[in-house]
């Protein structure tokens, strides 16, 4: 943790022991938005108003002795396509530029509810697709620790957001790695739940068997505060896993001794040796802590980047039928209905969800339906097969969260695939609907944070959590 | 974007070379079920602030153009 920056779990526990209050916390995050934020470009929408009046009711009711929750007047950013009533949630797509959700997501319902509060909606890789959060409509975020270079994506804004220190912590969603890589890129932690955790109601779908919403935090304990708020069953989404959120914050200090690491035996091409460098110290740290490494393999990891660009971009294809200018969002007149939806679309998205709508309706297409999208779907059985033998033999599998550090930004914005690549160790989680999570773990090249992703079986959070906070107490 | 385009699915054709004959497919990460609340009545969205967002809102309906291209 940046030392300059002050963690949830310290700003909860200063306003509760009077030293300080809601407002002063808030105060401190805005300035800093104040000075950064035309450089970085974080935030979408900043909700400085809406969050002095909240910082202020905060303050009263502690003051009168009201319990406002676990996260009380902790500062708090969303991505922006999470629905917040009221306020503009866009995906960072031009279709969507001026819609006012009429409910808040369960997440932003959760957040409120413990006393967090919301201070702006943050940029991301249009409708969460791309993995440098330049596909944005509304310009790209920069990384807060060198601003010629890309934050992550999709949820860069969210990870910036935290980086700078403009929000105590964030929320952003994952669906190939999407909050997991901008936390590495941007030296913070980053939690992708397993499948079903947390409520996806009110988060506006990119592909439904995929996503899932997480937190960005400084250290493991907030991630682990976060997931504990968010976490838990929702009527409102049917696919909410019924069952209650895991304690997880009362696992950190139980260490690492007896557990079994996975290290991948075969590491796919394409790594800097910094980054490897960097992994191999993890290992060792956990092994100094009592820990087994033992190999692992995964024969089928080479095959998730095209099974996930047929999956995610055929669920995106029917997900995103729906903006066709009726009911809300951009409408371009014309003079009949189909040229109207033409149109609209036309205008209102960029080109790459284009290209993922037109991958997609490729892959679902009669004549193409098998080879691509039914294919897809089997080779999506294999990587979860593998997992399945793989955790036979180890508890947490530890990988690379991204292949290289940060990169410069333009670098990678000409040619889609080599983005694509970006997302190799991130993407195989998202298919088989397991837990993982980015903890920073020292620097890279050009002196850029590197991170050490954690895999686990599905609901394996415990287990996660507690090879999270060794690797944070050894860095 | 033609040429990205079939360079991506040329990338995309190394899954060909996998036997999948006897795998089962996976559209989801753990099997789900139609889920049912209770039938009785809960509040709705609010209709004015719905209508507010439409980019054509009239009389309380969403308008839109003509659907065979004659203005009515």
């Amino acid at each position: 943790m940046t030392s300059e920056f002050v963690s949830v779990v310290d700003i909860v526990g200063s306003i509760r022991g009077g030293k300080t209050t809601a407002s002063d916390v808030l105060e401190q995050h805005l300035a800093r938005i104040d000075k950064r934020e035309t450089e970085i470009h974080a935030f979408n929408h900043i909700m400085a108003e809406s969050a002095r009046a909240n910082a202020a009711s905060i303050d009263a009711d502690l003051k009168a002795g009201n319990d406002r929750g676990p996260l009380a007047g902790v500062p708090i950013a969303l991505k922006d396509n999470m629905c917040t009533r009221g306020v503009p949630t866009t995906c960072s797509s031009k279709i969507l530029e001026g819609w006012k959700p009429p409910y808040d997501a369960t997440v932003v319902t959760r957040l409120q509810q413990a006393g967090a509060v919301i201070v702006g909606k943050t940029n991301l890789d249009e409708f969460a697709m791309g993995s440098s959060t330049e596909n944005s409509a509304f310009g790209p975020t920069r990384n807060p620790l060198d601003t010629s270079r890309v934050p992550g994506g999709s949820s860069g804004g969210s990870a910036a957001a935290v980086a700078a220190g403009f929000a105590a912590a964030s929320l952003g969603s994952d669906t190939g790695g999407s909050i997991r890589q901008p936390a590495a890129l941007c030296g913070v932690v980053g939690v992708k739940p397993t499948y079903g955790m947390v409520s996806r109601q009110g988060l506006v779908a990119f592909a439904s068997s995929l996503d899932q919403i997480g937190p960005f935090t400084h250290t493991v304990a907030d991630a682990a505060l976060l997931m504990e708020v968010i976490g838990g069953h929702d009527p409102l989404d049917s696919t909410s896993l019924d069952q209650p959120v895991p304690s997880l914050t009362a696992v950190l200090g139980q260490g690492v001794k007896g557990m079994r690491i996975g290290r991948l035996a075969d590491m796919p091409d394409g790594c800097e040796p910094e980054v490897l460098a960097r992994l191999d110290a993890a290992f060792a740290a956990l092994k100094a802590a009592g820990a087994t490494i033992v190999d692992i393999a995964l024969p089928s990891l080479s095959y998730c980047l095209t099974a996930y660009y047929l999956v995610a971009p055929a669920e995106a294809s029917s997900n995103l039928a729906r903006y066709d200018g009726v009911r809300y969002g951009l409408r371009v007149e014309s003079a009949d209905l189909i040229s109207m939806y033409g149109a609209t679309r036309a205008a209102g998205f960029g080109a790459e969800v284009k290209r993922r709508i037109m991958l997609g309706t490729y892959a679902l297409s009669a004549g193409y339906y098998d080879a691509y999208y039914g294919k897809a779907l089997k080779v999506r059985r294999l990587i979860a097969n593998d997992f399945a033998a793989a955790y036979q033999s180890c508890d947490v599998i530890l990988t690379p969260t991204s292949p290289t550090v940060a990169f410069p930004i333009g670098e990678k914005t000409s040619d889609p695939l080599t983005m694509y690549l970006c997302d190799i160790f991130t993407i195989p989680t998202n298919l088989a609907g397991h837990a993982a999570m980015s903890v920073p773990f020292g620097t890279g090249a050009h002196s850029m944070p590197v991170g050490v992703q954690i895999l686990a079986p599905a609901l394996g959070e415990p287990t996660m959590f507690r090879v999270a906070a060794e690797l944070e107490r050894a860095s | 974007m033609t040429t990205q385009l079939t360079g991506m699915l040329d990338h995309f054709g190394d899954i060909d070379k996998l036997d999948l004959s006897a795998v089962t497919p996976m559209a989801q990460p753990f099997p789900i079920k139609n889920v049912y609340r209770e039938d009785v009545v809960v509040p709705g969205l609010d209709r004015q602030e719905v209508l507010d967002n439409a980019p054509a809102p009239q009389d309380g309906r969403f308008r839109v153009p003509p659907s065979n291209g004659a203005e009515s």
